[in-house]
């Protein structure tokens, strides 16, 4: 070779030696990989239909590493070389089974032949198409439409009070597979907003009471269980087998683990949330527009937003918000209007009164950005700071158990009890001489308490309380306590009178 | 009809079914490797990761620099890759529209057929200069070591 550069070796694969006369190994000069490879297929004319294709760009199924580094990584062509480098060119080998009885595959290449392949193979029955006449008379869903519904594949995460709603309309109107994850059993507090689940179902599995209901609804699906916590561990294995996700969680690190999961499998995420009377509802499709990351970069502080366990929530509101969320999924499965992607839609059902914010995809974002930092599923409470609240808590002298409290009260040694709750909480229930402290207004009536007298805080299960000790000890007080488990733990172990919420 | 053929030992056969069996549900993919030819000879099998996260029951997808580092090992043993075996959970054990569009020509393709984790078929598959996929005898002998 006369051509100027460094001096470099190409390793030729075996499946494509018979088209270099068997070399293996070609060593030649060149300064990039793409003066490297055009050297090679000047040699070997040949080799080069199967290393490019007709405008010269390298074919997909051709992967070229420069000493164990992928080139797509490193500048792809014009990746320089140096003297002594090897070349690696590597068929990408891969295969499977053909996917003939799922939409997704469609549904993510845009491909319309395919999908219409798909649909041809699908029938309705007599039983399916009386069922759903009333789709079918709707120009925009028709046979075609229904067909894509029952070819559809949608995982809910969480069969509670969004699961409730979106799982039973989309079985309903017939979509295909519903996939279910929650890992709960059925609570009497859950009935007030959990349509899934009747009072005879408390303390059933919550998949087991809400497969009944959606098979109850229509016997024509097929509905899947998951009975598990979605975790990094499971979640991508799960979620690869659907076309969609519908967030129905109550929880952050559960929606980050979703939201990340659907980026990095291509898959839309419809996301809701609720919290007393107030909900948001948007698509998040990484392919068309942002991701939950792109609207909230950093998790609120642990403890910040208060659950709907805390917080309390309007029964009807996670129907109205859930009831929007299957009706972006049906669209989104029909292909017909305009999706809630890039749009955040909040309600507030007190006001009766929605409103709608136009949300970007930020550039920058971590996951689905141009240059993301984050490429796999992480740990998720870490990042949420799930259990570092619990730190707070490491000095045990700091927790007393409603056993020891109940012997406190009995043996009459002065003590504070403060209730850090809300006064309506506390007419449901309380713990016998409490004083009663909201938090949010501690620091102005914690004036009224002793410092240096024993205080035992308490809340519904320990967590406001925990919050309320570390300011009482910023404000000097020497010995405070926190009541592990709070009034919940108090009514279950010492007085199962009264009731609990 | 039947051109080429693929000299198979029985253990080797017994160590694709048992990845294939402890893959289910997913798909399991290895390498080949012995000595090439019309009538080729398998000297022996080697796992490899199925590196798909999408969609693992119905994919596979091979690592680059373990299939390279494969290929490295074989040559310094005197052999080369000359196939690859992978498994198909609950479909039959032919090769697929998407195996076909993923194949290279001079490799045989071993498909194995797991139906609900148990193996029930295995063939095998060369590219003719059509890119068509045509089925080649698997042989199979207690023994490939001693051809060699």
């Amino acid at each position: 070779m006369e051509a100027e550069g460094n001096t470099i070796e190409i390793r030729i694969p075996t499946p494509l030696r018979p088209y270099t006369d068997g070399d293996k190994i070609i060593e030649l000069k060149a300064n990039t990989v793409g003066q490297a490879l055009s050297i090679l297929c000047e040699m070997f004319p040949r080799l080069k239909p199967h290393l490019f294709d007709d405008q010269e760009n390298l074919r997909n199924f051709v992967n070229v590493y420069v000493n164990d580094n992928d080139i797509r990584y490193s500048g792809g062509l014009e990746t320089e070389l140096k003297t002594n480098d090897t070349v690696l060119i590597i068929p990408s080998i891969a295969g499977g089974v053909d996917i003939n009885d799922s939409t997704s595959q469609a549904l993510a290449a845009g491909d319309s032949n395919s999908a219409t392949q798909i649909i041809e193979h699908t029938t309705l029955s007599k039983e399916e198409i009386e069922r759903y006449s009333r789709h079918l008379i709707l120009p925009e869903v028709g046979i075609e439409g229904q067909k894509r519904l029952k070819n559809a594949k949608v995982l809910i995460v969480g069969a509670g009070g969004l699961g409730s709603p979106i799982s039973m309309y989309l079985a309903a109107a017939g979509v295909g597979t519903i996939g279910l994850v929650d890992f709960d059993v059925v609570d009497y507090t859950n009935l007030q907003r959990q349509l899934l689940h009747t009072t005879n179902d408390i303390g059933r599995n919550k998949l087991e009471s809400a497969k009944e209901t959606l098979l109850a609804l229509n016997p024509h699906i097929s509905v899947k269980t998951h009975e598990t916590v979605l975790s990094s561990d499971n979640a991508l294995q799960i979620i690869s087998q659907y076309d969609m996700v519908i967030d129905g969680t109550d929880n952050f690190p559960t929606r980050y683990l979703i939201n990340d999961a659907c980026v990095f499998l291509g898959k839309p995420n419809i996301y809701g949330s609720i919290f007393r009377f107030e909900g948001q509802v948007t698509v998040f499709d990484p392919k068309n527009g942002p991701c939950y990351r792109c609207l909230y970069p950093e998790p609120p502080p642990p403890g910040l937003v208060p659950s709907c366990a805390e917080g309390g929530v309007l029964g009807v509101l996670p129907g109205m918000i859930g009831t929007i969320q299957a009706n972006e999924a049906i669209k989104l499965i029909i292909g017909k209007g305009d999706a809630l992607i890039g749009r955040l839609l909040l309600l507030d059902a007190l006001e009766m009164r929605f409103r709608e914010l136009k949300i970007r995809k930020n550039p920058d974002c971590v996951v689905c950005g141009k240059n993301p930092s984050i490429t796999e599923l992480i740990d998720y409470d870490e990042f949420c700071g799930v259990g570092a609240e619990h730190e707070i808590n490491l000095d045990s002298s700091e927790q007393i158990t409603v056993k020891e409290l109940a012997e406190l009260l009995d043996s009459g040694v002065p003590l504070q009890l403060v209730d850090v709750r809300n006064p309506d909480e506390t007419e449901i229930n309380q713990i016998p001489k409490h004083i009663l402290m909201p938090l949010n207004n501690l620091e102005s009536m914690a004036v009224a308490l002793d410092k240096e007298q024993l205080t035992v805080l308490y809340c519904k299960t320990g967590v406001r309380s925990l919050k309320a000790l570390v300011h009482l000890k910023q404000l000097g007080f020497k010995n405070v306590k926190n009541l592990v488990g709070g009034v919940t733990a108090w009514v279950r172990e010492i007085d199962p009178s009264q009731p609990l919420y | 009809m039947i051109l080429v053929a693929l000299k198979v030992s029985k253990s080797d056969i017994q160590k694709m079914f048992e990845h294939g069996e402890e893959s289910y549900p997913y798909e399991c993919c290895g390498v080949l490797i012995g000595t090439p030819g019309e009538s080729a000879v398998v000297v022996e099998v080697q796992r490899l990761t199925n590196v798909n996260k999408e969609m693992p029951t119905r994919r596979y997808d091979v690592d680059p620099l373990e299939l390279a580092k494969a290929d490295s090992e074989a040559e310094a043993k005197g052999l080369q890759i000359i196939g690859i075996y992978h498994s198909h959970p609950d479909h039959p054990a032919r090769p697929s529209k998407y195996d076909l569009n993923h194949a290279w020509r001079y490799l045989s393709y071993i498909v194995m057929s797991i139906e609900n984790g148990k193996a029930k078929e295995i063939t095998s598959w060369r590219l003719n200069e059509k890119k068509q996929f045509e089925q080649e005898e698997l042989i199979i002998v207690e023994k490939t070591t001693e051809v060699v």
